[in-house]
């Protein structure tokens, strides 16, 4: 595992210097526009909008990151041969690939840690004076959602660089994406359908892609009284959600790649 | 000799693409290293050779046959601690430095960080990068013989007993290339085994103990250098050859030119056909030993051209033919067997 | 090759079978209701509204797209900001369908339901910033739909009830949605909603249930501070909402206890509705009319002296100032199709039936003055209002000055004796004289201070030349009346889109609703107009137990339509 620890370690060090960060910096940007752009509305509204648009562009940010990043991390090395020099070494399939997953989920961390600073630190300066003002912190809340949100979508990522080509995989990660976004509706149309079998493809779906709707936590944060029931609840079962699907999805990952050709 | 690499009846097969149909990268491979051989494998492009180097590596997987490395399965994990690997043109890293890199591949041996910065010191000393122009550059600046250098310093990282080289010398320039063969030879001075894929023939016959041919992933001729290249046969040119013995050599090829035959005869027979040449009053003209070069081996199996300028075979390009094809007439099939 | 995989490794690939049970139950888990945030309320025209928005008619693909992916709350965004611009420059109806689409993305948003209804409400507007209230049962449909995802928050209910209450004038229906609030929120701010239900209730005649809720809100106030860790200011806001409360449930009390006194002491006001409509051009319609109003004067409540509970009354002030003038009570003018009702609508739809005619104006009433024998009264030959201090003295212009002269002398004459001065006269006098400082207290001189000052006034001519005499100020013989007057040509020949005059029988009606009449207005005729009749125009049976001036005109098509001037109405 020390190893795995080693080339994630290297995995974080390649993507800051391939200038990664540089997102960052941009949303950083955005976002402290965005404290400024609104102001022709009333506070209450330009403070929504500022949020919602703020977690927004984080997640935004952090979808693009992380499939560009995670469909990209194996093909390449293969592609430029890296991996040979790596496998040819005492490193076993499944340290490589962790490791390579463990970086993407650091780069992904410092990513969107820093986004989420600054957008708490812009909201807190933006909130200064304000009347009856809810802390920035909360928004923290928000951001945990995304990074677990981003921490299974990676995985989704990985899962697939091991036998799909980096093309084909944007657009199966960014699809499946779009469906498990729709995992509420998923259930409703299986419930309403009146065709069994319709019924059970809905549900297979609502069961087998992953939730990814149920990661969006902003407007409980928006709207202070718009509150799910059982907040602690609802946070831990969706970080583990995120922790146990991601794991299932990296070990079929590992069982690919294990007998994968380089 | 113990056996460092064991590799029988190997067979890859790849698919053809939108065909029902698969061909044999390497088709039906024996053969051993034996341990402190520095062992030449030729072929020209998409003979054969990295398959068969990956096969060994654990980096693909063999459709058939067995591959054993140091007594292990090939891609054995206990067993990498003991080998190592230069893949041809090697890729690093293209953001970090000699240093970073041998670091970084020394870590995955399991050394600890400041254990494997040392060690990468050394070794990009040993490979002459440590020189201050070079020693902070990040690879993407550098030129192909220096890339290969990153690929010998870390392939020596674990001071392996065994060691994969993929085409060391390739497109490089004539200096760096005599340098890197000065290095191999260095490796052989230490006892080293290596596994020497190359169509750079000069290196290899300067470099080997023994060396094999693989053409369209065949096996087609093995032997040492010795049996390869030197003095098997000689020529033999006779004046007035008595009827008897002209009628033999003739028979096995000797050619007549005026009053001149010329033959090739074997070694071990040299003395016989001067003794009937003399008690036939017949006068030799010359005896001179057949000294050829691996580059006629290889011409005559790989029924390729030599590039004149860079010395080397010129690639057939081709990938291994389907499997049912048969190898063309090998007059050395006896020396492989 | 996965086969292969799972046959060299099955212990790892043992590890799928928990792993899956652990996705499948954890989802399960999510799909609970309890780990939901309230289910949003999609109504159909919502679904036909999206699924169109697909096929390209509302939202276009890429916000649709990322609506899809996550971005639900992002693109509302987007959209709101984009219908914001329409807004300030000017294309409405741009944003009808923004905010369908918005509230379907974002079905919390509270402030899109708030400002949307608002946009609704108040500020579709004809050239003469009339609004268009063929919008008011949209924006309420708007609001329901907002309470309905909403729930259980106050902010919804809140709008819904102030503009029931400020805009649609229903103060039963206000109090409704402000109920609602109450019921639902247990956090709901009291300065928002308690408040505003005591004003609905007192709004929809319901003395002793406007009392009761603003006794309701000091105790909700109170335990509102009484909760930990709240803010200073938050403390701050709740000691203010339980001063205001109490001041105003004391008003209430008073009011409670006086205004049918006031009423049994002064008689009921023959309000004399005279009212003559006429069409001046094609789709002009120029209302005119008087009428007597006599109001009474704010502020001028003696505080009444309560019991140790704080609800019961033990004595009483003397009351009620009883005179002044009615600006600002308002005449309701409403053109409509013959028998137009306001529909209720199932669900929010931005869909207005383009044929319906409907124009709401208020026409302000002045005038209504009036001075008792031996009262001051300036006399000018200009209408209008007097000097403000003078009309804080209740000193007013009744003019036209022929008439006000005839009726009696200047004030010099008046303090040597010409005609007598009566004591609410000296009062007047020495009140416009010797103005106290704005911000006295008490505001005005109390009668028994009155006797002195006004001797004081006798013997001082220069104040009498500067103060009175030069600002015309005479006293009356007898007394004098000059009735409420209110005039409004309304012009709805620029806006054929509001007003297309589609039907062929239309109704003009006015009306003046004691409940929605000013406070001090209300003080002399009672809630429910109990203190005034009218021979021809009173209406007691639209509502009952109302008391209200209602003039319905039937007219047709032509009517409205012609051209030329031509009287339509006159009684």
């Amino acid at each position: 595992m020390n190893t795995a620890m080693v080339i994630a370690r290297n995995t974080i060090s390649e993507a800051l210097r391939k200038k990664i960060l540089n997102a960052f910096l941009m949303v950083g940007v955005v976002l402290i526009a965005l404290t400024f752009i609104f102001q022709q509305f009333a506070p209450r509204q330009e403070l929504t909008l500022v949020k919602g648009m703020g977690l927004g562009i984080i997640s935004l940010a952090g979808l693009f990151i992380t499939v560009i990043l995670c469909i990209n991390l194996v093909p390449t090395e293969v592609e430029r041969r890296t991996i040979y020099t790596i496998l040819a070494k005492p490193v076993r399939r499944y340290e490589f690939l962790l490791g390579k997953f463990f970086g993407a989920l650091g780069t992904l961390g410092i990513n969107i840690g820093l986004m989420g600073l600054a957008f708490v630190v812009a909201v807190a300066v933006k909130q200064i004076g304000a009347e009856n003002a809810v802390s920035p912190l909360i928004l923290f809340k928000g951001i945990l959602m995304i990074a677990m949100q981003m921490l299974l979508l990676a995985a989704l990522a990985m899962f697939f660089s091991t036998f799909v080509t980096p093309l084909v995989n944007f657009f199966l990660t960014m699809v499946l994406f779009v469906i498990g976004n729709l995992s509420s509706y998923t259930l409703d149309l299986a419930k309403n359908s009146q065709v069994a079998i319709v019924k059970y493809v809905l549900l297979g779906v609502h069961y087998v892609v992953p939730n990814f709707g149920n990661f969006q936590y902003t407007n409980p944060l928006l709207q202070p009284d718009v509150v799910v029931k059982n907040e602690t609840l609802f946070l831990t079962q969706n970080c583990a959600y995120a922790v146990a699907y991601a794991t299932a999805l990296m070990v079929l990952a590992i069982l690919v790649f294990d007998r994968r050709e380089v | 000799m113990a056996a460092a690499i064991e590799i029988t009846n190997l067979t890859k097969q790849y698919p053809v693409p939108m065909k029902r149909e698969f061909v044999n990268a390497v088709d039906n491979l024996t053969l051993t290293v034996g341990e402190g051989e520095i062992f030449g494998f030729l072929g020209a492009n998409g003979a054969g050779k990295t398959t068969t180097i990956k096969i060994l590596l654990g980096l693909i997987y063999a459709t058939s046959g067995d591959a054993n490395v140091l007594g292990a399965p090939a891609g054995d994990i206990a067993v990498k601690h003991k080998i190592s690997y230069l893949p041809e043109s090697p890729y690093f890293y293209e953001h970090m430095t000699a240093r970073e890199i041998v670091t970084f591949y020394a870590q995955l041996f399991g050394m600890h960080r400041e254990e494997a910065k040392k060690k990468a010191d050394e070794l990009v000393d040993f490979v002459g990068l440590g020189g201050k122009s070079d020693v902070n550059k990040p690879v993407s600046e550098f030129s192909k013989g220096m890339r290969q250098r990153v690929g010998i310093a870390q392939s020596l990282i674990n001071d392996p007993t065994l060691l994969f080289y993929d085409e060391p010398t390739s497109g490089l320039d004539a200096i760096a290339r005599r340098d890197i063969r000065d290095l191999m030879l260095e490796l052989k001075r230490q006892g080293k085994t290596m596994f020497l894929s190359s169509h750079q023939l000069e290196d290899v016959e300067l470099v080997c103990h023994r060396a094999s041919i693989i053409h369209k992933g065949k096996l087609q001729v093995l032997g040492t250098m010795e049996e390869l290249l030197g003095g098997e046969r000689v020529e033999i040119k006779i004046e007035n050859t008595p009827a008897e013995l002209a009628a033999k050599l003739s028979a096995d090829g000797a050619i007549r030119t005026g009053d001149v035959l010329t033959a090739s005869v074997v070694r071990g027979d040299v003395s016989s056909v001067i003794d009937a040449a003399r008690s036939g009053n017949a006068s030799v003209v010359s005896i001179v030993p057949m000294k050829r070069r691996l580059e006629d081996i290889f011409v005559e199996i790989v029924g390729g051209r030599l590039d004149k300028v860079s010395g080397s075979l010129i690639s057939t390009g081709d990938r291994p033919l389907v499997n049912n094809e048969t190898s063309s007439a090998n007059p050395y099939k006896e020396i492989a067997k | 090759m996965l086969r292969e995989a799972f046959a060299k490794n099955p212990k790892l690939a043992g590890t799928l079978v928990p792993l899956t049970a652990a996705i499948i139950a954890f989802q399960a888990i999510n799909d609970r209701d309890d780990m939901r945030r309230q289910p949003a309320i999609e109504p159909k025209s919502v679904k036909t509204a999206a699924t169109a928005s697909f096929g390209g008619a509302g939202l276009p693909f890429e916000y649709s797209l990322a609506a899809l992916s996550g971005f639900r709350q992002v693109i509302a965004g987007l959209l709101w900001v984009r219908s914001d611009a329409f807004f300030h420059s000017g294309n409405y109806d741009a944003i009808l369908p923004m905010i369908r689409l918005i509230t379907w993305l974002d079905p919390n948003w509270l402030d899109v339901y708030a400002t949307g209804a608002w946009h609704l409400m108040y500020n579709f507007t004809d050239t003469d910033q009339r609004s268009d209230r063929r919008y008011l049962p949209v924006g309420l449909a708007l609001l329901d739909e907002g309470i309905a995802n909403n729930s259980k928050v106050f902010d919804v209910y809140k709008e819904k009830g102030w503009n029931m209450f400020d805009k649609v004038r229903d103060y039963n229906g206000a109090v409704k949605a402000y109920q609602g609030a109450l019921a639902n929120d247990p956090d709901a701010e009291i300065n928002q909603v308690s408040h505003p239900l005591a004003h609905s209730f007192e709004r929809a005649g319901m003395v002793d249930e406007s009392i009761a809720a603003w006794d309701d809100a000091v105790k909700r106030h109170e335990a509102w501070m009484k909760r930990p860790g709240i803010t200073d200011e938050v403390k701050m806001r709740n000691s203010m909402g339980v001063k205001n409360a109490t001041k105003n449930r004391s008003i209430m009390q008073i009011r409670k206890a006086l205004r049918p006194t006031n009423i049994a002491a002064l008689g009921v006001v023959d309000t004399d509705f005279h009212v003559t409509v006429t069409r001046t051009k094609s789709k002009v319609i120029k209302v005119e009319g008087s009428w007597n109003l006599i109001g009474s004067i704010k502020d001028t409540f003696d505080a009444g002296i309560f019991e140790a509970d704080g609800n019961t009354i033990k004595t009483l002030g003397k009351g009620l100032t009883l005179d002044g003038p009615v600006n600002g009570c308002r005449v309701d003018v409403r053109l409509q199709d013959d028998g137009y009702k306001m529909p209720e609508f199932g669900s929010f739809s931005f869909e207005v039936d383009p044929k319906i005619t409907l124009m709401q104006d208020i026409v302000t009433t002045s005038g209504g003055r009036q001075v008792d024998a031996g009262g001051a009264y300036v006399a000018t030959p200009r209408a209008g209002n007097a000097e403000a201090v003078a009309e804080s003295a209740k000193v007013y212009n009744l003019a036209p000055k022929d008439q006000a002269v005839a009726n009696g002398v200047p004030v010099a004459q008046a303090l040597t004796g010409a005609v007598p001065i009566s004591a609410r006269g000296q009062w007047q006098l020495v009140t416009m004289a010797y103005p106290k400082a704005f911000n006295a207290y008490p505001r005005y001189y109390t009668q028994a201070e009155i006797p002195a000052m006004f001797a004081k006034l006798r013997g001082d001519a220069k104040t009498v030349a500067e103060k009175l005499t030069k600002r015309n100020v005479h006293i009356a013989r007898k007394g004098l009346y000059a009735p409420g007057s209110f005039r409004r040509e309304i012009d709805m020949s620029k806006d054929p889109k509001m007003y297309g005059f589609k039907n062929d029988s239309f109704e003009l009606i006015l009306s003046v609703n004691p409940r929605t009449a000013p406070d001090f207005v209300q003080d002399r005729i009672g809630w429910n107009g109990e203190g005034w009749n009218d021979r021809k125009y009173l209406d007691d049976k639209t509502v009952p137990g109302l008391r209200m001036i209602r003039v319905r005109v039937p007219l047709t098509k032509d009517d409205i339509l012609g051209s030329g001037e031509k009287v339509l109405f006159k009684g």
